[in-house]
């Protein structure tokens, strides 16, 4: 009994996906899961999850939490989705969507760091009160849904080599956030900061700096997935984006029980993102309704921060 | 209650309170205890100790009921009994005393006494009076003058041991383990501790203490135990033990030559130069030159603001006034980023909170403060990790640290080896200014003798050294020159100073009160505790 809940405690993701991948291999009509369209929309579709999760791992790993991230999504898809309607900036627009989604996250760091007000709190009020307030403001008439410019549809939609452009943008970023967290001197500092804050700036590090470079990239990563909804369903609305900040949060949690026991980590988030994934995409095919899909997933993110904390007695 | 130690010594019958027989208990890959029998007698201090990792904890914790013993027995007052979880073991009149008390911060000290017991309870109902009353009288009976109604919180670490005390005895334990007791408390507190612990032996507790300072040890225990590696190297009254050499070397299991300290001449350069520093009560006026190679050592009872001077120094706090000088020029340090860059460096006094980052490995802590040499680049720097791990893997050579694998998680080492490594970070910064404070506190006696060895070379290898330890021998081992501190001033100057010396310096305020009434609740609190005017020498009853 042991060592198999020490396998569940440091590789429970793993173990929960492959049982997923063979149930519904099992369970699903024939022919409907297990077929390489089945698998690449899966893939497909975590795209915008992936890339907004990339940035909660690392403000997770600084100690913090980003609420903010669901809210700045939606806000740069109806910015990306405003400024190409209005302006015909498509490229341009796509990098003010993003910038402007790193901006949030400074404000978000200064309200964490110099006002000192618990992140929780203040990433859920930027989010909540500004961010959505200024996405309200931009979609006073209503949804963003006509009038885009040809090519605004581009990065959603186009593909190279069978691949779609965001499955290769998602990856992309992925493997940056990878890189930065594992081999440059921020990485360093932003796993040292949410080590033991006091520790690291007790050896010169700026645990400030940190934390706003993590925020940064967080607000930044959300900011690109709005603008990869924007571009994949042609709309900017306050609808679109669902249940993305919770979703983003269990699969985090996920990847922190894929590889090592309670650590974040960009590779586990991926697992994490991709055992989402194949989890609603199989429960739709095998017609489970979709409030269960919520209950059942609220259920498997409490098992998953669970996992995380739970500690053998050597620990 | 003095009085009656001879009687009660006599009338003591030799059966144990707690007795364990042949426990052992294996973690993965270790075997932390094997085979161990102790009893454990009513009415006399058990003293137990052995290196760290030695295996005092884990037993302590099997008599707790934390972890369970894989084989072997526990009887409680002659009865087989099986100790389930903390609770049992307080059922059974077993207490166990932290060095971080487990209590609630939020709640009084009256609650905190009575809370899982049913003091002054009726019907279901708290009956506050009662509660109070009770409270009182156990924390009277140990000399422990506070307010009941105070919040723990904002009581501190001695007081916070004392409710501790005062509520296993409101439980009548029978039986208390205290795990290093006196680790960081000033030596008037220590002294108190002493005195209450002396007391519970003559109510006729069993008391088990563990700690590292062998001559507290030595000085209170009738009984001593001594672990290594799991294993029971001998149990024996302490007149077996007067010999320090031969209890280090049973402790230590190997050869063991006293350190003298070699001579460090301070003929280099002024290197630190501090004047009039102060900074709120607790940093007042401080005035001292430090040159390149000296090695000096800070005295001072906890609370004197050796600390928060070390903090000072490097930058972690900015004083109110005075001014700072580094390698002859003014400083003005904002952040210990600055101190850095002017080549200091801190040992802070937590290792767990303050010094390493328990969830990044050896490498990674020990590179932390300079990055430059293991990356390229501008702004966002590229790290190479072969690099720093081989140049980790050098330092931990260097210093000898135990395992030598850069990649290890820090929280794996044993404490001794994490202070090296945060001595190492150092090291790899460049610093040739270093304020250690309590580099030895809660490392083994082997681990002490090394770190001893690393300070020395330090100063040896040109850097100016600030040496902060409560226990003065530690500062006497190793430094010629001794700042005592008192009260946030620095009182005094030593060359070559004799303990006594030392102590004087420490203590002068309080001997220098004519009338012996003393405003500080402390030591008020003593004057209405067991006598104890030095009484190093004196034994506590024997059974």
């Amino acid at each position: 009994m042991r060592p198999v809940l020490a396998l569940l405690r440091a590789h429970g993701t793993l173990v929960f996906l492959a049982g997923v991948l063979v149930y519904f291999a099992i369970a699903a009509p024939q022919g409907t899961f297990l077929t390489a369209d089945n698998l690449k929309n899966i893939v497909t579709n975590s795209v915008t999850l992936c890339v907004i999760s990339v940035g909660v791992t690392v403000v997770l790993i600084t100690g913090d939490f980003d609420l903010s991230v669901g809210a700045i999504a939606t806000f740069t898809d109806i910015l990306a989705a405003y400024l190409a309607v209005t302006y015909g900036l498509v490229y341009l627009g796509f990098a003010a969507a993003v910038l402007a989604g790193a901006l949030i996250g400074v404000g978000n760091a200064l309200v964490v760091t110099k006002l000192k007000v618990n992140a929780f709190i203040g990433t859920l009020g930027m989010g909540l009160f500004v961010v959505d307030g200024f996405a309200l403001m931009l979609t006073k008439n209503g949804p963003i849904s006509t009038g885009f410019p040809g090519d605004f549809g581009g990065l959603g939609q186009a593909t190279v080599a069978g691949l779609h452009m965001t499955v290769i943008v998602a990856v992309g970023v992925c493997v940056l956030a990878w890189f930065i967290l594992q081999y440059t001197n921020i990485g360093r500092y932003i796993h040292a900061v949410g080590g033991n804050p006091v520790a690291a700036w007790l050896s010169g590090v700026s645990v400030d700096g940190a934390k706003m470079a993590a925020f940064a990239v967080s607000g930044a990563c959300a900011g690109l997935a709005g603008v990869i909804i924007a571009t994949t369903f042609l709309s900017g609305s306050t609808q679109v984006e669902g249940n993305l900040l919770l979703d983003s949060y269990t699969a985090v949690f996920l990847g922190a029980a894929t590889f090592k026991q309670g650590r974040f980590n960009i590779p586990g988030t991926v697992v994490g993102v991709l055992t989402l994934a194949v989890l609603t995409n199989g429960m739709t095919l095998t017609g489970v309704q979709a409030y269960w899909e919520q209950v059942f997933e609220g259920a498997l993110l409490i098992a998953a921060v669970a996992a995380g904390r739970a500690r053998g007695p050597s620990a | 209650m003095p009085e009656v130690r001879a009687e009660l010594a006599d009338a003591v019958p030799p059966s144990p309170v707690v007795a364990v027989r042949g426990v052992s208990k294996t973690f993965p890959g270790v075997l932390a205890l094997s085979g161990i029998d102790v009893d454990f007698y009513p009415g006399e201090v058990h003293g137990l100790v052995g290196e760290n990792g030695a295996g005092k904890s884990t037993l302590v914790k099997i008599l707790a009921g934390a972890y369970q013993p894989d084989s072997g027995e526990i009887h409680v007052a002659g009865r087989k009994v099986s100790i389930g979880d903390p609770r049992e073991a307080a059922d059974y009149g077993l207490a166990f005393i932290h060095q971080e008390p487990q209590l609630v911060s939020t709640l009084s000290v009256a609650e905190n006494m009575t809370l899982g017991l049913q003091v002054g309870h009726r019907a279901g109902l708290v009956r506050w009076r009662n509660v109070r009353e009770a409270a009182q009288g156990a924390c009277e009976e140990v000399g422990f003058e506070v307010d009941i109604r105070a919040e723990v919180g904002t009581l501190s670490v001695a007081k916070r041991r004392l409710v501790s005390i005062a509520k296993a005895l409101l439980a009548e334990a029978k039986f208390m383990a205290f795990d290093e007791p006196s680790a960081s408390l000033a030596s008037d507190d220590v002294d108190h501790m002493h005195a209450v612990i002396r007391h519970l032996v003559e109510r006729g507790v069993a008391v088990v203490y563990i700690s590292h300072r062998l001559d507290e040890v030595i000085a209170l225990s009738s009984r001593i135990t001594v672990l290594k590696d799991g294993l029971l190297v001998t149990t024996q009254p302490v007149d077996a033990f007067r010999d320090r050499a031969q209890f280090v070397q049973a402790i230590v299991g190997k050869a063991f030559v006293e350190y003298t300290g070699r001579a460090h001449v301070a003929t280099g350069d002024l290197v630190l130069k501090a004047r009039d520093l102060s900074w709120g009560n607790k940093v007042r006026g401080v005035s001292f030159e430090i040159r390149r190679g000296e090695l000096v050592g800070l005295a001072g009872l906890v609370g004197s603001g050796r600390s928060e001077l070390a903090r000072l120094l490097f930058g972690a706090e900015r004083p109110d006034s005075g001014t700072l000088e580094i390698n002859g020029e003014v400083a003005k340090l904002k952040s210990p980023r600055n101190a850095i860059a002017a080549n200091m460096a801190l040992l802070p006094e937590d290792r767990r909170v303050q010094g390493g980052i328990m969830s990044l490995s050896v490498a990674e802590n020990t590179t932390l403060s300079n990055l430059a040499p293991f990356s390229v680049g501008r702004g966002i720097r590229f790290l190479r990790k072969r690099a720093e791990i081989r140049g980790v893997a050098d330092l931990l050579q260097q210093l000898d640290v135990r395992p030598r694998e850069p990649r290890r998680m820090l929280a794996t080492l044993s404490g001794g080896n994490q202070q090296k490594v945060l001595v190492g970070k150092w090291l790899n910064s460049g610093a040739t200014i270093f304020v250690l404070d309590e580099p030895t506190q809660g490392v083994d006696v082997g681990a002490r003798q090394e770190m001893y060895r690393i300070v020395e070379d330090l100063a040896d290898s040109g850097a100016a050294v600030i040496m902060i330890s409560s226990e003065i021998e530690d500062i006497l081992h190793v430094c010629r020159r001794v700042l005592v501190m008192r009260e946030g001033e620095i009182v005094a100057d030593l060359n070559e100073p004799s303990p006594h010396a030392v102590l004087e310096a420490c203590y002068a305020a309080h001997s220098s009160v004519p009338s012996g009434d003393n405003p500080n609740g402390d030591s008020a609190a003593r004057e209405a505790g067991p006598p104890e005017p030095n009484q190093s020498n004196s034994r506590p009853p024997r059974g």
